[in-house]
């Protein structure tokens, strides 16, 4: 199996060991190429889920992708300008596993955000940074549906799931809010599974 | 469940370092730079009362930023805000902390309140970037807990030459002691004089335990992607976005002010794109075509020690 991991900014190489460790091939994406995806015409193109011209396409296409933490209005602003939207689009359409933790979440998402525009892929509304500032930034431990121990779930200037929309999977709270969602093909985490050493989530997501 | 819940561990330290790998830090002295930066794409601002280029000119007494532009700053973006102190100056480090900035820079570029002792780290809840120049000085900040480092450069002059400097000497520093026989590594940590555990990590590892960004002289796109090819994580911008083209309009004219910072936002723009994309040359050419103004640059190698930033702190 082969995942893409944006790394336009934030977590990315962390989350790279973290697929390797679960013997996971990775692939560090920038611009729409490199997961071998000719940039589509448009939107609607992408929402189809044409993935690649075939005449274009040099590089493997990734089976999953991983959006990791970071920061959201950069994401937003280098990822379109890029044509990442539009793939992210594409691979949504197409069945292929989409991930998003933290600032990924948001960007996944849904919700009124400042100088972010989510992409909408997954009906659920974020806030961003809405635990506080850094010093707010904590550890926990949550019960995660179907694993059998607690998860050390590491939050760090982490968004909350306001809204959730119909048939949104819940698969941890923390306090009463949601922390970890899955809608078909698309699993969002508002804390950072890539932090600690318990591979766990990244199986879950990755290898069902 | 019982939630047992942590806050301020070296973990989620480094964790937040982490999540700026690859973003560029801007400093930025108000809430219009702030928005500027964060609109280029910024991962972080650093908020500080001077750029400084013009501490440098100015002289003086160079303290932690007033508390009413601080407080702007954290108002109008939603990046992480960081600010700094003195070296050794545990009570603004505390100030700021009360405040709820995100990060707090322990730095050179201000007046130093210490000239023995660096901040003792340990005791915050918010992390600590600091200056080094080379691995022995990085790992005795770590030692006090750092959860980030950059290197020092010399801050103020648009000039790379002492950026890439001290990140050759850190990187080749850990190349030399990851190679090493594991027995050399007490007289190693001797010479350095720095913690035995940290050389026995960065010679397990070949890295620091914590991201290590540049700082201190990046002016344009190819600067920026230099030290990124060099080793680093990220880079700091200090005075090379917001000492562009100030010779070319007067910022006390609103409409003059609006094109200045129009032309910042550009550069800044261009810096975000070479970083991101450093190992791609069709984009750091790109990012270079569209840098617009850059400062005037300081000839270092005419300066004399005692006006070197670099040479504050141990």
């Amino acid at each position: 199996m082969l995942v893409g991991i944006l790394a336009i900014q934030g977590d990315y190489a962390t989350h790279s060991k973290a697929l390797s460790d679960i013997g996971v091939e990775v692939v560090e994406i920038r611009r729409a190429e490199d997961a071998g995806f000719a940039n589509p015409s448009s939107a609607k193109d992408a929402r189809k889920g044409n993935l690649v011209d075939p005449d274009i396409a040099l590089k493997k296409i990734p089976d999953g992708m991983i959006i990791p933490g970071g920061e959201s209005s950069t994401f937003d602003l280098l990822g379109r300008r890029y044509g990442l939207d539009k793939l992210f689009y594409a691979f949504a359409a197409s069945g292929k596993t989409l991930f998003g933790t933290c600032a990924g979440a948001i960007w996944l998402g849904k919700g009124e955000h400042h100088k972010v525009k989510s992409l909408g892929l997954i009906d659920v509304d974020l806030e961003r940074n809405a635990y506080g500032r850094q010093v707010d930034s904590f550890n926990t431990q949550i019960d995660i549906k179907g694993f059998d121990s607690p998860f050390d779930a590491v939050f760090i200037r982490a968004p909350k799931i306001t809204r959730l929309g119909k048939d949104i999977e819940v698969l941890a709270e923390y306090k009463g809010d949601p922390v970890f969602v899955r809608w078909k093909n698309i699993w969002l985490t508002t804390f950072h599974p890539e932090r600690t050493n318990d591979r766990r989530i990244h199986q879950l997501v990755f290898s069902g | 469940m019982d939630n047992q819940t942590t806050i301020g561990t070296i973990d989620l330290k480094v964790g937040l370092a982490d999540m700026l790998r690859g973003g560029v830090i801007m400093d930025v002295t108000n809430a219009d730079q702030a928005k500027i930066a964060e609109d280029a794409g910024a991962a972080a601002v650093m908020a500080l009362e001077r750029v400084p280029a013009d501490i440098r000119k100015e002289g003086g007494v160079a303290r932690m930023s007033r508390i009413n532009v601080l407080e702007e700053i954290m108002k109008v973006v939603q990046i992480p805000v960081m600010a700094k102190a003195r070296i050794g100056h545990f009570v603004e480090a505390q100030i700021l902390e009360q405040l709820g900035v995100d990060y707090i820079d322990e730095s050179e570029v201000l007046t130093p309140a210490d000239e023995e002792n660096h901040i003792d780290k340990h005791l915050f809840k918010v992390p600590f970037v600091c200056g080094c120049r080379n691995l022995g000085e990085a790992l005795r900040r770590i030692g006090e807990g750092a959860a980030m480092m950059r290197t020092k450069g010399e801050a103020g002059t648009g000039n790379v030459v002492e950026a890439v400097r001290h990140m050759r000497q850190v990187m080749g520093d850990m190349r030399r002691i990851h190679h090493m026989d594991s027995s050399e590594l007490m007289a190693e940590s001797k010479n350095l004089q720095a913690p035995y555990t940290l050389v026995r990590y960065v010679h397990e590892n070949g890295k620091l335990p914590v991201p290590n960004f540049a700082a201190g002289g990046v002016a344009t796109p190819a600067d920026a992607a230099m030290m990124v090819q060099l080793g680093a994580e990220s880079v700091f911008v200090g005075s090379g976005i917001f000492k562009a083209g100030t010779d070319m309009f007067d910022v006390n004219i609103e409409k003059e002010r609006k094109e200045l910072y129009k032309v910042q936002g550009k550069l800044a723009a261009a810096i975000v794109r070479a970083v991101t994309h450093a190992d791609s040359p069709d984009e750091v050419l790109a990012a270079q075509r569209d840098q617009g103004a850059v400062m005037h640059g300081l000839d270092v190698r005419s300066m004399p020690d005692e006006e070197r930033l670099a040479t504050r702190g141990w």
